[in-house]
């Protein structure tokens, strides 16, 4: 074993330069490794994660403090299903204003973020430690520009008490403006006539549907008074939340890491193979004074070992900290707890295979060149077998190709597995950025379709603020041209234990303009439009459908396909029928064009009515999907053209590194140095055409396959032509040139070393 | 290493350097090719100082004055023996047709134009130095300098080869050959030009142009 690790480490060391293009690749490919390892580990199933990192509830209930007392509601804890409660907590939803904004929180009274059941996660500041601190949601904190340390004021009582901002928080239900203050600190800012409430935290036995779910809420609308039950979430409705939300970013992120991932272990594979190649004739020499083919592989495997294990050392903690900010990013984007970018297993992992890949990539060529005999080795030396480089050659030499181009564009394939795999690397490089600009087209597209409609602001009723008070403050704006209400209700399909979302629209809501993927609109009663996201029962345009509303059947035709987010629209006269005492909860507002939505806004806030929260259409959201976007697909593009450039680098090293002799008898027969320069830069031209070429159909092939697949794993009814690739002619060809332009850097220096090498000592040596 | 050698080559001349391993003969061909610079003195051709020219320069004096024989031949061994001929041609920028013409002339006259299609990995010794040959001829250089051409050959096709340098040479091909066989040396070259450590030692061309000047 000596004189294999002693020859090995003398390999490292006289190879320099070569181990030092180990050393970055592997490094580069580890940190990659470790990231999209890390990323694809820690932002799977994040729900999930979600829910056991704060032991997550299976049911919130909210009861009517007015019709069960604290006690009342906490009995229902001795249920025989629960396993697990929590709270109860007092509730309430209180108006607040910072600055010229005015919005609605529920307040929660917990002095507590801990226990068994429901944490709530700081991200943060600190929790509240008394009277006159508050801690809001991130995502609120977020969305509406709310930092630590900032004033809000309560509108709920005419003291109007300044509450401080002392932590933003992450729970599982992060669907809702939720904040927390002191136990002692509710009362003293609720209006006197808000509806104040209990709110409890439960896990059940048996809870893996939603016959379960409804199965356990009866049994706490029994236990309680009736009617004390006055709303209730579970956490499969919050899960297929998430699943929606995130499956866009998600899928983004994990073809991100795969594909990354793929790259390098192409090119990682490639420089080591080539290297190895590189070595025959050493290998030859090594036989010939009594070197084993074992040994022989073990001298290169250690010595390709060697800077990997070195890379290994850097690039694992240098992935965990490139992974930190897409995770927080992901993270805020899903209001979830930002994940630990330290993955031990998934590092482990990245480590083994990193090792293993070097491993096998420099094993494979060294056993190959370890059973050749010495002599055949030794002759062998590195020079290219020639065939196909030659057949190129004489091809290119019908176009009238300068020589040194002509040579140039033979030598890239000279060796046809290493040029095959660096244009490999290119194409996946590009393949990968032509998914990730369709696939960031699609989202922004898919987002358009969504915020497509037409109105400028939504208005929620607080507290006891009536609805005619509200349509009449609205309708009395002279910016207003057109006020829609909402109101959003389940409804349950006979013989089906899954109900679905429905929302019932009064006024024009044609108006309103929501895109249709096909059908029209409804237009009265017994009509619904069929949202394509949340299709459970794959409903289709011209079907009649039989559903229970408030307990009455009813039959539907659908007669639109729309891209809404629930499952069924209908007009509010389908619901009056059913419920003539219903009333919206939210407005629609339509403005006359040229009207400014924050100056209207700011007209309803200053109309006094504390009870009616107004706000921009479409502001609520403070994760700004194009940002983060953008951000991914720049990394992306960085990181992929940073692997490919260094493969190109590495192929044309070893190329010009065998062909030393070659170059030298060209300088000798009086080719220049720039004409040197010339033919290493074709050969990269070659690969990253090639590359390019060929990336971009694999990159739209992929795209397609992809989208249709998430299409389905999502349960949308968007028919995939309607996310078809969207990339600009122009785009497909800077990605193209990008191809180009990454391996041309990597030949910068190649081609400068070819063209300045020696001539004479090459070749008064042999 | 070289160290003060001073002599001159005339049209025509079929010139040979002599001496032992290390003598400095394949330092002098360098220098003369342009392959490499000195550190001081100068290497005058046709009027021109090779010292003075950039690399680009000594590139462009080695394709059309100069043509290379090696020990080694140094063949691309992925181009076909027509095409290592020719290529010399193309870099130097020759009308592809001439050259061609040219190209096969050349490997007729040396015979091996049946070899032309074939790699050189398929060639005997001395059909390679024959390649090599014709491909430092194909620019109808101002010398030919050779170095220790049949080092790598049997006795035999190493005479073959000497006799076809002596044939071109008869036609006015002006050589420079590096060997340290004396007996090749004597029998072929009218001149001979002795090395050792680096300093000239003997030059026959010298003690000819004395031995005239007494008579």
């Amino acid at each position: 074993m000596k004189p294999v690790l002693r020859q090995a480490l003398s390999g490292v060391r006289r190879h320099r330069l070569q181990t030092a293009v180990v050393f970055v690749i592997a490094a580069l490919a580890i940190t990659v490794g470790a990231m999209g390892g890390t990323l694809l580990v820690q932002t799977s199933s994040p729900y999930d994660r979600a829910f056991n990192e704060l032991a997550g509830p299976h049911l919130i209930v909210t009861f009517d403090a007015s019709k069960a007392s604290s006690s009342v509601v906490a009995g229902t804890a001795s249920l025989p299903n629960v396993t697990a409660s929590v709270g109860p907590w007092a509730t309430s939803g209180i108006p607040f204003e910072i600055g010229a904004n005015k919005f609605g929180l529920l307040l929660l009274a917990r002095d507590d973020p801990g226990g068994s059941l429901d944490r709530v996660q700081l991200v943060k500041g600190r929790w509240i430690s008394g009277p006159g601190e508050i801690v809001v949601l991130r995502s609120f904190a977020i969305g509406s520009h709310v930092s630590i340390g900032d004033r809000i004021t309560s509108l709920g009582t005419s003291a109007k008490p300044l509450l401080t901002v002392v932590g933003e928080a992450v729970d599982v239900d992060p669907s809702t403006n939720r904040a927390w203050v002191s136990r002692t600190e509710l009362d003293t800012l609720r209006p006197k006539d808000a509806q104040q409430g209990y709110e409890m935290a439960y896990r059940f036995r048996s809870a893996a549907t939603r016959g379960d779910i409804q199965a356990d809420v009866k049994a706490i609308e029994e236990r309680v008074p009736a009617g004390a039950v006055i709303a209730y979430t579970s956490y499969l409705d919050l899960k297929d939340s998430y699943n929606f939300n995130n499956s866009l970013i998600l899928t983004f992120l994990l073809a991100f890491a795969a594909l990354a991932l793929g790259a390098v272990a192409v090119i990682v594979a490639n420089v080591v193979t080539g290297s190895v190649l590189a070595s025959y004739r050493e290998i030859g020499i090594l036989k010939a004074i009594g070197f084993t083919p074992r040994q022989v592989v073990m001298v290169f495997v250690i010595q390709m070992l060697t800077p990997a294990l070195a890379a290994a050392v850097v690039g694992i903690p240098l992935g965990a900290l490139a992974a930190k900010p897409l995770l927080d990013m992901a993270a805020d984007a899903m209001s979830l707890p930002p994940p630990s970018a330290l993955a031990p297993g998934i590092d482990a992992l990245v480590l083994l295979l990193g090792l293993g890949i070097v491993a096998a990539a420099a094993a494979l060529p060294a056993w190959r060149a370890g059973r050749l005999n010495a002599a055949t080795a030794i002759t062998t030396g590195t020079a290219p077998s020639g065939r196909w480089s030659a057949s190129l050659h004489s091809r290119l030499g019908g176009w009238k190709l300068p020589r040194s181009v002509a040579i140039g564009a033979g030598d890239a394939f000279a060796r046809p597995l290493r040029g095959g795999l660096t244009a490999i690397a290119i194409l996946v490089g590009v393949a990968t950025l032509v998914f990730a600009s369709g696939l960031y087209a699609a989202i922004l597209k898919f987002n358009d379709l969504f915020t497509s409609a037409n109105y400028q602001v939504t208005v929620s009723r607080l507290g006891g603020f009536s609805d005619p008070a509200t349509l009449d403050l609205l309708q009395g704006q002279p910016q207003t041209n057109l006020v829609v209400g909402d109101r959003e209700l389940e409804v349950a399909l006979p013989g089906q234990v899954e109900p679905v979302s429905a929302r019932f629209l009064r006024g024009s809501s044609a108006q309103l303009g929501y895109r249709l993927a096909e059908g029209r609109w409804f237009t009265g009663p017994d009509e619904a439009v069929v949202g394509v996201v949340f299709n459970p029962y794959q409903w289709r345009v011209g079907q009649t459908v039989d559903v229970v509303l408030e307990g009455r059947p009813l039959t539907v035709r659908v007669t639109g396909a729309c891209y809404c987010f629930f499952t069924l629209s209908m007009d509010w006269s389908t619901l009056a029928a059913v419920e003539p005492k219903a009333e919206p909860v939210n407005y629609f507002v339509q403005l006359r064009p040229g009207s400014n939505a924050d100056a209207y806004v700011k007209s309803v806030s200053a109309a006094e009515p504390y009870f009616v929260a107004p706000e921009v259409a479409g502001s609520g959201s403070g994760f700004n999907i194009e940002g983060a976007l953008d951000a991914l697909v720049i990394a992306l593009a960085v990181i992929l053209a940073a692997i490919a450039g260094l493969g190109v680098f590495s192929t044309l090293l070893l190329t010009a590194r065998e062909r030393v002799r070659d170059i030298a008898i060209l300088k000798a027969l009086g080719m220049t140095p720039r004409q040197v320069s010339a033919m290493v830069i074709t050969s990269a031209c070659v690969l990253g055409a090639v590359g390019s070429i060929l990336g971009i159909p694999a990159g739209i092939v992929l795209y397609n396959y992809l989208i249709d697949a998430m299409a389905r794993v999502a349960n949308f009814t968007i028919s995939s032509s309607s996310l078809a690739i969207e990339i600009n002619p122009l785009q497909l060809g800077m990605v193209a040139l990008g191809g180009v332009l990454v391996a041309l850097a990597g030949a910068i220096l190649p081609a400068r070393w070819a063209a300045r090498g020696p001539v004479a000592s090459v070749l008064n040596i042999e | 290493m070289l160290d003060n050698v001073n002599f001159g080559v005339s049209q025509g001349e079929f010139i040979a350097l002599m001496g032992p391993s290390g003598s400095g003969k394949s330092t002098l061909l360098n220098l003369v090719a342009g392959l490499d610079r000195p550190t001081s003195g100068g290497i005058v051709f046709d009027g021109t100082e090779l010292v003075r020219k950039d690399e680009a320069d000594l590139a462009r004096f080695r394709r059309s004055h100069v043509g290379f024989v090696f020990q080694f031949f140094h063949l691309l061994n992925n181009l076909t023996v027509f095409d290592n001929v020719l290529i010399a041609a193309e870099i130097a920028g020759a009308p592809e047709v001439s050259s061609r013409v040219r190209a096969q002339q050349l490997l007729n006259e040396l015979g091996i134009a049946s070899k032309a299609r074939q790699y050189p990995a398929k060639l005997s010794g001395g059909e390679r130095q024959r390649v090599a040959i014709a491909r430092a001829l194909i620019n109808r250089p101002a010398v030919l300098l050779a170095d220790e051409p049949t080092g790598a050959l049997d006795s035999h096709t190493g005479e073959q080869v000497m006799e076809l340098l002596a044939g071109f040479n008869r036609r006015g091909q002006t050589i420079l050959l590096a060997t340290h066989d004396a007996e090749l040396a004597h029998r072929y070259s009218r001149r001979v030009i002795s090395l050792r450590d680096g300093r000239l030692t003997a030059d026959s061309g010298v003690k000819m142009r004395e031995s005239g000047e007494a008579g």
